[in-house]
């Protein structure tokens, strides 16, 4: 039956959204968050159910790209797996409704699989990855010596000198995250690098009121790199 | 087009031109052009190229690939390409023809091909030239003749040529046929029908006709849901048909009262008889169909410069060697994509780049006298069902007992499964495909 509903749920928003969109792909207009809206959102959002999640997870094939229970066993892919609720309602929103356009072409996948699912699905998918603690990154290195220290620094204590505030202070001592603050704990590094050099560039704009893009500007690409490597072999335990 | 292409076609490229960017000795022996003395060898080969769609552009590059030494020249009757691939999107406005507009400018920049825009009209296999419209007589050493379709518009009494491109027209050549299928299509009235009649077997583009329908259903349900969309087939099987119709019972109420979307088989007589312009009417063996706008795709050949050439056979396509695409009844000439007879690969342009990579690694080890390498081909059809809903099929080929077959078990249709994913992935997929086969092909 679950399924059955499913299915029809998902034919439903197909046909809704061909009805309000001209062309392939054409991009549904959303206004940019404020943190008001998004915490009015977030909070008007039906509570998840992780088993329900699990089915979805399933149905929807997001295990084809995200693993059995979230973590990516690809570089190409993004983990989920340990995300706060908030968070990854936050991006399935902000790929349904146009927030989040990068122009890699994962990104059209994501775009696709979240128009088909209703605010519902969408809550119990982030409640199934929240069950799931965060691991370290499978293919993790240790950083070399010479790059732990300066990277580490920026972490928690930030840099003064560039208005950096610390990665930890939103994103947790342990990179758990908190809200709609992602959990950077075991986070596959390419999908790091990659997120981070869309935020410089101006490609990604999701955050709210740059919250997340401000402090990217003024790190190197070594220095983003580093934080990748030292994100993904994170422990929080 | 490139300013050389104009200049060329316009006349206005003197001999002088022609020795600077071809070299004298070329221009002595083919009386036109050859290829630069700096750049190749005093012996190099000639391949000339007639058609330069998918099959032609794909073989000119590949060949480039496989030999820096070769000349090779494009001629092409016009001076821009728009693909059949993805037209359909263009009818219910999911494209524009711009995006489907492609030129062989990058191709004769990036690979060293001469591209000549003129139409090729005949051809002298003992002396080795060919002939154009504007009186050019072109020599070549390996000829290659890649010119699409042809219609049989006497399979059906009452059509020609003349109705085909004022009233009852196909869309299965893209361009202003693709804007007046669209233009028609806006005008069905509110409950109106849309008819359209598939081609027998073997024709271009075997899922074209059954997305078409789709996509014709899926314009209704949004801007005309009481109209509908009769499919009058000779055939009793199509490509994809289980997908296809899961998808119809998914999308349109396919198989209820209330369905976009009807298909009339062969066995039911849904073969077109005749054609009444005047009226919009098809007579079938199941009776008369009377249609607000009627897509009659008719029964097809190989294109017409292939039979100008006498390369095809009694059944109107054009026999090949499995193994190198060579035409069967002319040496050293060579016929890629929809016209030849391929056995199990269906007419696609997936098809025609596949053949064209194989054929021109045989051209290429024929014209330096190296064994032949094994010869395996490929296709893919993605189609939608709508949108946001995409069916494939797939399959490796190989030449097995003298035909072309799909190897081991390579061969496969979208699975039917209760995952609401899949198709949309299968979307994705598609357009994805398309635009980095279009950049396989022309770039």
């Amino acid at each position: 039956m679950l399924k059955r509903t499913l299915l029809a749920a998902a034919l439903f928003s197909v046909s809704a959204i061909a009805i309000a969109s001209g062309g392939h792909g054409e991009k549904p207009q959303a206004n940019p968050w404020t943190h008001f809206s998004l915490d009015n959102q977030i909070r008007a959002m039906p509570s998840g159910d992780a088993t329900r999640g699990q089915d979805i997870h399933s149905q929807m094939m997001c295990n084809a790209c995200h693993g059995e229970k979230g973590e990516s066993p690809s570089r190409n892919y993004a983990s989920l797996n340990g995300q706060p609720e908030a968070y990854t309602i936050k991006m399935m929103l902000d790929y349904r409704d146009g927030r989040r356009w990068e122009n890699y072409h994962q990104a059209e996948i994501m775009v696709k699989i979240s128009q088909a699912l209703n605010d519902q699905q969408i809550a119990d998918l982030a409640s199934f990855y929240a069950q799931h603690k965060t691991q370290p990154w499978t293919y993790a290195q240790p950083l070399a010596a010479a790059e732990q220290a300066p990277t580490d620094k920026v972490v928690r204590k930030g840099d003064f000198e560039r208005m950096l505030t610390p990665c930890a202070s939103c994103h947790g001592a342990k990179g758990e995250g908190n809200g709609v603050v992602p959990a950077l704990a075991g986070q596959v590094p390419e999908y790091f690098v990659r997120t981070m050099k869309a935020y410089q560039s101006g490609e990604r704009h999701n955050d709210v009121q740059k919250g997340m893009s401000q402090f990217t500007h003024d790190l190197s690409d070594e220095e983003i790199q580093a934080l990748a490597e030292y994100y993904a072999a994170m422990d929080r335990q | 087009m490139s300013q050389f292409a104009q200049s060329l076609s316009n006349g206005k490229l003197g001999r002088r031109e022609l020795i600077k960017r071809f070299g004298i000795s070329a221009v002595a022996a083919s009386g036109l052009f050859g290829a630069s003395k700096n750049a190749y060898a005093k012996s190099a080969p000639h391949v000339v190229v007639l058609g330069g769609g998918v099959g032609g552009s794909t073989f000119a590059k590949y060949l480039r690939f496989a030999d820096s030494d070769v000349k090779i020249t494009i001629i092409e009757q016009y001076p821009e390409y728009i693909t059949c691939l993805r037209s359909n999107d263009v009818i219910v406005g999911y494209h524009t023809l711009d995006e489907l507009t492609f030129n062989l400018d990058t191709v004769q920049s990036k690979y060293q091909v001469n591209v000549i825009i003129d139409k090729a009209i005949g051809a002298d296999f003992d002396k080795k030239t060919v002939t154009t419209a504007k009186g050019q007589v072109i020599a070549y050493d390996k000829l290659v003749v890649s010119p699409g379709i042809d219609f049989k518009f006497e399979d059906y009494e009452g059509h020609s040529k003349e109705l085909a491109e004022t009233k009852i027209f196909h869309g299965y050549k893209a361009g202003p046929q693709t804007l007046a299928l669209r233009e028609q299509l806006l005008s069905v009235p509110k409950g109106g029908t849309a008819i359209i009649a598939p081609p027998q077997n073997p024709f271009r583009c075997p899922p074209g006709p059954y997305e078409r329908a789709s996509f014709f259903a899926e314009y209704f349900q949004k801007h005309n849901p009481t109209a509908k969309v009769i499919v009058l087939d000779p055939k009793d099987r199509f490509t994809k048909d289980g997908p296809f119709k899961k998808a119809w019972e998914r999308l349109y109420g396919y198989q209820t009262d209330n369905s976009l979307i009807e298909w009339v088989s062969g066995s039911d007589g849904g073969r077109v008889l005749s054609v009444d312009g005047k009226n919009n009417s098809v007579e079938t063996m199941a009776g008369t169909f009377k249609a607000d706008m009627i897509n009659l795709i008719p029964n097809q050949r190989a294109g017409k410069l292939a039979q100008i050439l006498g390369l095809t056979d009694a059944s109107g396509w054009c026999p090949i060697d499995r193994f190198t695409f060579e035409s069967s009844l002319q040496k050293e000439v060579y016929v890629l994509g929809d016209s030849t007879i391929a056995d199990a690969m269906p007419k696609s342009g997936y098809s025609a780049n596949s053949q064209a990579k194989v054929c021109a690694q045989a051209v290429a080890d024929t014209l330096r006298d190296r064994p032949l390498t094994k010869s395996v081909y490929a296709n893919v059809c993605y189609s939608l069902a709508g949108d946001n809903y995409g069916v494939s099929i797939a399959a490796i080929y190989e030449v097995r007992d003298g035909l072309i077959q799909p190897k081991g078990k390579s061969e496969g249709v979208s699975p039917i499964t209760d995952k609401p994913a899949q198709p949309i992935l299968e979307a994705v997929y598609q357009k994805n495909w398309q635009r980095e086969f279009v950049k396989d092909v022309f770039s």
